[in-house]
């Protein structure tokens, strides 16, 4: 499982897999770090999509948001989610168009990121 | 000298002396004018009345002088018998005398009398005739004026009979009459029948001319103007004298018997006058109109008497509400500065009564209510500095949201040392925020400050360093509590939030002499981020850096703050405060 981590702090990246490392463990997991939207666009293009993408709503340069509507397109499998510690009301529209599936607000814990874990691949879904 | 505000009350106080002095004075007047009017007329009438009673005495004494003329043949008996003789043709020429008698000196003596009478009178005399009856019908004996001795002429029996006629209705009075055909009349004439005393019986008619204008003298006592008349007709109706305009018609209207009467336009009065019994009639007739003509003079100086009396009025007016009207003028401009909010006029009055209470009380109240507003603005100031002061106790919360959301990451990580580190930097923040004094030390300043960017270097890591440079000797000295920490984090917010780019945050205090011997205490804070444009800096309004300023002045009369921007390079902020001259 390849996982994207897109963010300006990296505190929260490293807080971030060790969540997702206590929620995913036993699961063959990758974790990729990007600390801008430019990175994070030039390893899509590198190495293609990832399973999952945690990207940050609030960055400098280039939202988060903004990131997902231009990577969105070229990584059609990637589940993209969005952490703000911002009220997102006002773009909830272009959210859902970027194809965010998942918005979840600063601080997210363990069960928040187990949720999100759990809607994708629970229930029967086979993890790949 | 103040603008007038309230015309209104001048104008007021004004219409009601007008009113109170004009209406009674023109009132006065037009009562004065037409009383004036009415007493005038009536007393030109009685003026006019006595006039025509004096010239009807006059006439009458003239009428006397002649009747007395004519009474000579009673008084004399040889004029008489001389008469008697006349009658008989005795006189006549060419009758031979009879021996016995003295014709001649009849004759004489006759003449003499009645010459010395003519000439001797008062009157114009111009002839005394005698017309004898009987044989000598016809013949009439005439002592002229301008002719000496006694003439004899001859007239138609007819003339006598028409003579004669005159006399009749008169009986043994004499007749007056004009009888020369003259236009104007030139004599007026008596006539009389003359009787012989003993016998009783008729001698003849006795006439005297007299010229008219020695009747005159009688009316000159009359005034004639354009508009008057005067006339004088004898016992048959003809105008014997006439003076003035006689108009067509107004004359007719007199002799009818009225006393007003109208032509054209015009009004006026007749008198009329009938001196002794000798049928003849003095008429006067006045226009009105001459008359109140005649009042026209005291008519204009009642006006102008009437004027005078309002202009002194209006004067003493003036003089008298000077005083007072300016003293309400300033009140009621003293009133219309407070309500338009200015407190601190004071009105000056220039009375010792009523006003001046009023002006007082006014400003009384003026300056009560400025004291109140000044009190409840200190009061008002008192309770914003408490909020300032209030203010300035809280943390940006978004600081530590973002603080605490790293304090999860460090715990997640098992960083416990570092956890631990930045737990306790956290609470000396707060250590530092609720200690009670308002007043700190560049060192203690910059020691929170340094707190602050080392729980924000948990999240820039490496994007942020700092340096830190306490001046000498400025270490201690006293400056307002928290206004570095805002400043820094402003840098922080601007910089580091929209850009990516690392930043340097350099914090600086020293001390800085002016030319005057004045000398601030300067605290600095310079950030190598994106910088701005200081121009939009006025549009935004950044709570945090506003509170700054105010504190500063609040704390030291002087402080302030300042920033300069270079986008792209960096910013420089600083605190300026001054510092006691004393303390150098």
């Amino acid at each position: 499982m390849e996982i994207l981590l897109v963010d300006d702090e990296r505190l929260a990246r490293a807080c971030t897999q060790s969540m997702l490392e206590e929620i995913l463990s036993g699961v063959e997991v990758r974790f990729h770090h990007a600390s801008t939207a430019a990175q994070a666009l030039e390893w899509l293009e590198d190495r293609g999509a990832p399973d999952l993408a945690i990207v940050d709503y609030k960055m400098p340069k280039c939202s988060g948001l903004e990131l997902v509507e231009r990577a969105g397109p070229c990584c059609p499998g990637t589940v993209w989610v969005l952490l703000s510690g911002y009220d997102l009301a006002d773009e909830r529209s272009r959210i859902e168009a970027a194809g965010v599936r998942f918005t979840l607000s600063k601080p997210a814990g363990v069960e928040e990121f187990s949720t999100v874990v759990s809607h994708i691949w629970g229930n029967g879904g086979a993890m790949p | 000298m103040q603008p007038k505000v309230e015309l209104n009350f001048r104008h007021t106080y004004l219409r009601c002396f007008l009113i109170s002095a004009v209406v009674p004075i023109l009132a006065i007047f037009v009562i004065l004018s037409l009383y004036y009017d009415r007493e005038a007329v009536s007393f030109s009438r009685e003026v006019l009345a006595g006039a025509m009673d004096a010239g009807e005495n006059a006439l009458e004494t003239s009428f006397a002088e002649i009747e007395q003329i004519s009474f000579t043949p009673y008084l004399y008996k040889e004029v008489s018998q001389t008469m008697t003789y006349m009658k008989n043709g005795f006189l006549r020429p060419g009758v031979e005398g009879y021996g016995y008698l003295d014709l001649a000196s009849l004759e004489s003596n006759y003449t003499m009398l009645f010459t010395k009478m003519l000439h001797s009178s008062q009157q114009k005399v111009q002839a005394i005739s005698f017309y004898p009856f009987g044989a000598a019908l016809g013949d009439c004996y005439a002592i002229e004026r301008d002719t000496a001795g006694l003439s004899r002429t001859q007239v138609s029996a007819a003339e006598v009979d028409r003579l004669y006629g005159y006399t009749v209705p008169h009986g043994s009075a004499p007749a007056f009459l004009s009888l020369d055909g003259d236009e104007p009349h030139q004599t007026y004439s008596l006539l009389r029948t003359i009787k012989d005393y003993d016998s009783g019986k008729e001698l003849g008619i006795l006439r005297i001319d007299t010229s008219l204008s020695s009747l005159a003298p009688c009316l000159v006592g009359m005034q004639v103007t354009e508009n008057s008349a005067l006339m004088l007709c004898d016992s048959q109706g003809q105008i014997v004298y006439c003076d003035g305009t006689v108009k067509p018609g107004l004359m007719e209207q007199a002799q009818g018997g009225a006393d007003e009467g109208v032509l054209g336009s015009q009004r006026y009065t007749f008198q009329r006058r009938s001196p002794g019994s000798t049928g003849w009639t003095l008429f006067h007739a006045a226009s009105v109109s001459d008359i109140r003509l005649s009042n026209a003079g005291a008519t204009f100086l009642i006006f102008a008497v009437t004027l005078l009396a309002f202009l002194a009025a209006f004067i003493l007016y003036r003089a008298q509400s000077a005083n007072m009207i300016s003293s309400i003028e300033s009140i009621l401009y003293a009133i219309r500065q407070l309500q338009e909010g200015n407190l601190s006029y004071v009105c000056a009055v220039k009375d010792k009564k009523e006003l001046l209470m009023i002006a007082d009380t006014l400003n009384k109240t003026g300056k009560k209510l400025d004291d109140l507003i000044r009190t409840e603005a200190e009061a008002r100031t008192s309770q914003s500095k408490a909020e300032y002061l209030a203010l300035q106790s809280q943390i940006n919360p978004h600081f530590l949201y973002n603080t605490l959301n790293g304090f999860i990451a460090l715990n997640r990580l098992g960083e416990k040392q570092l956890l631990e580190t930045s737990i306790i930097q956290l609470t000396k923040l707060f250590r530092y925020i609720c200690s009670n004094s308002d007043v700190s030390t560049p060192a203690r300043e910059f020691d929170f400050a340094t707190q602050y960017l080392e729980l924000q270097k948990l999240r820039f890591e490496e994007r942020i360093t700092y340096t830190v440079v306490v001046g000498e000797g400025t270490g201690d000295l006293p400056v307002p509590k928290l206004v570095i920490q805002p400043i820094v984090e402003n840098c922080i917010v601007h910089g580091m939030e929209e850009d990516d780019e690392p930043i340097e945050i350099i914090l600086r205090s020293y001390v800085k002499k002016s030319g005057e011997g004045q000398a601030a205490l300067i605290l600095e804070v310079v950030d190598t981020g994106v910088g701005f444009d200081t121009a939009k800096l006025r549009d935004s309004p950044r709570v945090g850096l506003n509170n700054v300023t105010q504190r500063l002045n609040l704390f030291r009369e002087g402080s302030h703050y300042e920033v300069s921007s270079t986008p792209g390079r960096g910013t420089t902020a600083r605190i300026i405060i001054p510092l006691e001259s004393a303390r150098q």
